[in-house]
């Protein structure tokens, strides 16, 4: 089947006004033939009365093709597969790690068959894997609507499973906004015009993101042998004053190279983990605030909240990130010595709002536009990638951010939703 | 025959193949290295390694292949998935896998996994 035949305006077409979310996570899945040259695709949904992933779905292009061209009621895949096939999950929300990790109860053909890992031997995972008829490797996507996993897919032949995701990503925005607006007139408009259009977007970034990746990855393979060798080469070798200088130098360089490209790993997204958990921004901000000043001398910090809860689930390693690497940021590009950061944050309907006030002196229009694109820097040894991953970070988190110029600096404003919302109302 | 265990690293990079047979060497292990995947296979039964640590990224045939041809032969020997950055998690094919590690200078995590599966 020629790929052009998919058209995104007949498939939204198909997408009529429904509110059953899982029919429409289905009608979703086409697009992932499409954006990734896969021949087979099972679908699993956490059920959380079970506490299991179920399979919901099996499609193949055949498949795709009736339901693209709207006949997707008449297209029971499910009834494809023999067995009833379902992961038990340890809990809700694993990443998808802990889901293939947590193979651990297997229902077939109905009857609960508990298995360990040493029973379920790679020659059974792949009878039940024939069943499917996949017969290479495949790959997992979890599939996430705000940060939580509601189900997972398997891919066959095993695909960009990054790629995936950000489509998944993008998917479950769409469908979040969709459960703000109850009334979803505009469905259509939404999708396409908010969401969909967005990955393309990502794919660029993503593709420099991959690039950067192959790159750090040999470096890193590298630099993991030299920094070992070089650590036991120190045991063997009897140090002078001078010796010793050397040694200490290389030794510092080597770990700034390594620091370096691990920075560049964590932005090119394919570090892609968030561990939720109850967190205050308050001390986050706090902790953040001190840490820098361990660096950082010349620097007044005022932080003025509003009467309010600051709890909220967040990553909060992550969240820290972000403020260290915007008060860094801050501090960096101010030129004039005495740096003051402001801090205010409130609640505001459901979302924590935190603006962070520099004296840098500002951006002009055309730079600020560019402030979170990765590489960009003003900075004469900048990597350009703080403000990258911040943005990352506070989108993970399903935030707003964005940088505005205000008297003597620039503010940037943060709103983080309190509450993750309900990944399925079951 | 001594009572160390014996260990298997396969990976292409040779500055780690010596950081390995070095650190393990310390440790007590008696460590057999091989630079590619075909290597480690013909080697395997001959040596019969109590563990192996398996690089993902290698020329020739992956780390995820052998993992599947050594899990058919012996399954009871763990492996353990070793590799620059966390991404091949994703790959259903790792389930099989004993552990998975994230390349480090710091061998800390590794030693422990190795003991922890060992027992």
């Amino acid at each position: 089947m020629n790929k052009s035949e998919f058209s995104l305006e007949r498939f939204l077409n198909i997408i009529n006004h429904q509110s059953d979310l899982l029919s429409l996570y289905l009608k979703a899945l086409p697009f992932f033939f499409y954006k990734c040259d896969i021949d087979k695709l099972v679908f699993f949904k956490y059920s959380r009365r079970k506490k299991c992933y179920d399979i919901k779905i099996g499609l193949d292009k055949g498949d795709v093709y009736r339901i693209t061209q709207g006949q997707f009621e008449n297209c029971d895949t499910k009834a494809l597969f023999k067995s009833d096939f379902n992961i038990k999950a340890r809990s809700f929300g694993s990443s998808c790690n802990d889901v293939i990790r947590s193979f651990v109860s297997i229902y077939i053909d109905g009857n609960v068959k508990r298995v360990m890992k040493e029973d379920l031997p790679f020659s059974k995972l792949k009878k039940m894997f024939d069943s499917f008829g996949f017969n290479g490797p495949v790959s997992l996507a979890p599939f996430r609507s705000r940060r939580e996993m509601v189900g997972f897919m398997l891919l066959y032949p095993s695909c960009d499973v990054k790629k995936i995701e950000l489509y998944i990503e993008a998917f479950g925005c769409a469908l979040d906004k969709l459960k703000l607006s109850k009334y979803s007139e505009n469905l259509e408009q939404l999708l396409s015009d908010y969401e969909m259009s967005k990955p393309n977007e990502h794919d660029r970034v993503y593709q420099l993101g991959k690039t950067t990746m192959v790159i750090a990855h040999e470096i890193k393979n590298a630099l993991v042998g030299i920094i070992g060798l070089f650590k036991k080469l120190g045991d063997y070798v009897e140090r002078d004053e001078k010796s010793e200088k050397y040694y200490t130098l290389i030794d510092s360089q080597l770990k700034r190279l390594y620091n370096f490209v691990i920075d560049v790993n964590n932005f090119s997204k394919l570090k892609d983990d968030i561990n939720l958990s109850d967190v205050n921004i308050a001390d986050v901000i706090d902790d953040s605030i001190e840490m820098i000043s361990a660096f950082y001398k010349n620097v007044t910090f005022s932080v003025s909240l509003d009467k309010g809860n600051y709890e909220l689930m967040a990553d909060k390693e992550q969240l820290q990130q972000v403020f260290l690497n915007l008060f860094k940021n801050s501090i960096e590009a101010n030129s004039k010595g005495k740096v003051r950061i402001d801090i205010f944050a409130k609640e505001e309907k459901g979302f924590l709002v935190v603006k962070i006030r520099d004296n840098s002196g500002g951006l002009d229009e055309e730079k600020l536009k560019k402030i979170t694109e990765p590489f960009f820097t003003t900075k004469h040894y900048g990597t350009g990638l703080g403000l990258s991953v911040v943005y990352d970070i506070i989108k993970k988190h399903n935030g707003f951010i964005k940088f505005v110029n205000v008297p003597g600096g620039l503010e940037c404003i943060i709103k983080l939703p309190v509450n993750l919302m309900e990944g399925e109302n079951e | 025959m001594s009572d160390k265990k014996k260990i298997m690293v396969v990976d292409d990079e040779e500055a780690i193949r010596m950081l390995y047979e070095e650190e393990f060497d310390d440790e007590g292990y008696n460590v057999v290295s091989c630079s590619n995947g075909n290597e480690a296979l013909e080697r395997f039964e001959e040596e019969k390694p109590d563990i192996v640590i398996l690089d993902i990224a290698m020329p020739g045939i992956s780390g995820l292949e052998v993992l599947s041809k050594i899990k058919e032969k012996s399954p009871k020997t763990p492996v353990i998935m070793s590799t620059a950055y966390s991404h091949y998690k994703d790959d259903f094919y790792t389930y099989v896998a004993d552990a998975y590690i994230v390349k480090s200078p710091d061998l800390t995590e590794l030693k422990d996994k190795i003991k922890e599966l060992l027992g």
